[in-house]
């Protein structure tokens, strides 16, 4: 009985699968855009709609903001932060300022998050004439090389 | 990161400069305090008693040896915050209180976090000439 079986089975194949059909492909999604970079690119258009942020940080921008500069982060809704940048940490929307400053005698550092909502803009408050040889200035903590008292206005 | 023979700096003007904690209050004995918390300290360097002093900032004056509560101010240890800012000073600070939360001395010298307002010590808050 099962040989039976088996044989319908193979005759209805030979009448059935007689042609293949072929679909046209779809259209690339994101005109084929990488999907991660388009991601990127949404955040970007989300978080920083001006592009001055990411012009702030851009490796070919030359106006760009530098260890040794002095910076003002202002905010929506707290009172500005300024300080010597000691390092800039390039990583996307993760991208991060290290400020330091002196109030009151101490040493105060404060690691800003640049694309966060609640910050308006990013002032370079004054460039050195000479920057110092290296990307990331940590040495200068506590040495004669470290950073003054240091307020927003100052030009 | 404030835990058993951290030495303080104490900010206020009730006699005593540096301080050891011996005891992180309400925590589990693993942990250790950061800004707001409350410790218990013992002086190990005070400003001289002089007479010039008077009035409650006299009575209140705390000398080598005592022991008494105090309020993590600042730490180097450092403290992130809600939008993702992480704040570090460059010393440990406390101040002095008694057993109701109330401050010790009448003043604050230098700068405090602002993590003390969400735990209440307001006080402190309106002391400091500066909050970060």
């Amino acid at each position: 009985m099962s040989l039976n079986l088996v044989r319908a089975f193979s005759c209805a194949r030979t009448v059935f699968a007689k042609k293949m059909v072929v679909y046209a492909p779809l259209p690339n999604l994101r005109n084929g855009q990488n999907l991660m970079e388009h991601i990127k690119q949404s955040q970007y258009a989300k978080f920083d709609k001006s592009g001055a942020k990411q012009a702030a940080l851009s490796l070919h921008n030359k106006e760009r903001i530098r260890a040794d500069d002095i910076v003002t982060v202002v905010y929506k809704n707290q009172k500005p932060v300024t300080g010597q940048v000691l390092m800039v940490k390039r990583a996307g929307l993760n991208s991060t300022i290290l400020l330091r400053n002196k109030i009151t005698g101490l040493g105060v550092e404060m690691n800003i998050p640049v694309f966060h909502p609640n910050i308006i803009r990013l002032d370079i408050v004054r460039r050195p004439a000479n920057y110092k040889p290296r990307n990331r200035h940590y040495y200068i903590r506590n040495s004669r090389l470290d950073v003054g008292e240091l307020s927003g206005g100052s030009k | 990161m404030i835990y058993l023979k951290t030495l303080l700096k104490v900010i206020d003007n009730s006699g005593a400069e540096i301080v050891e904690c011996i005891k992180v209050l309400r925590k589990s004995p693993m942990n250790c305090a950061h800004v707001g918390d409350k410790i218990v300290v013992v002086v190990q360097e005070a400003k001289p008693l002089s007479s010039q002093i008077t009035g409650t900032s006299a009575s209140n004056r705390v000398k080598r040896g005592d022991i008494c509560r105090a309020v993590v101010v600042r730490t180097k240890y450092p403290i992130q915050r809600d939008d993702g800012t992480v704040i570090r000073f460059d010393d440990n600070a406390c101040v002095l209180i008694n057993q109701k939360d109330e401050p010790i001395g009448t003043r604050v010298g230098s700068v405090v976090a602002r993590e003390l307002r969400k735990k209440n010590f307001n006080k402190i808050i309106s002391l400091a000439p500066r909050v970060v």
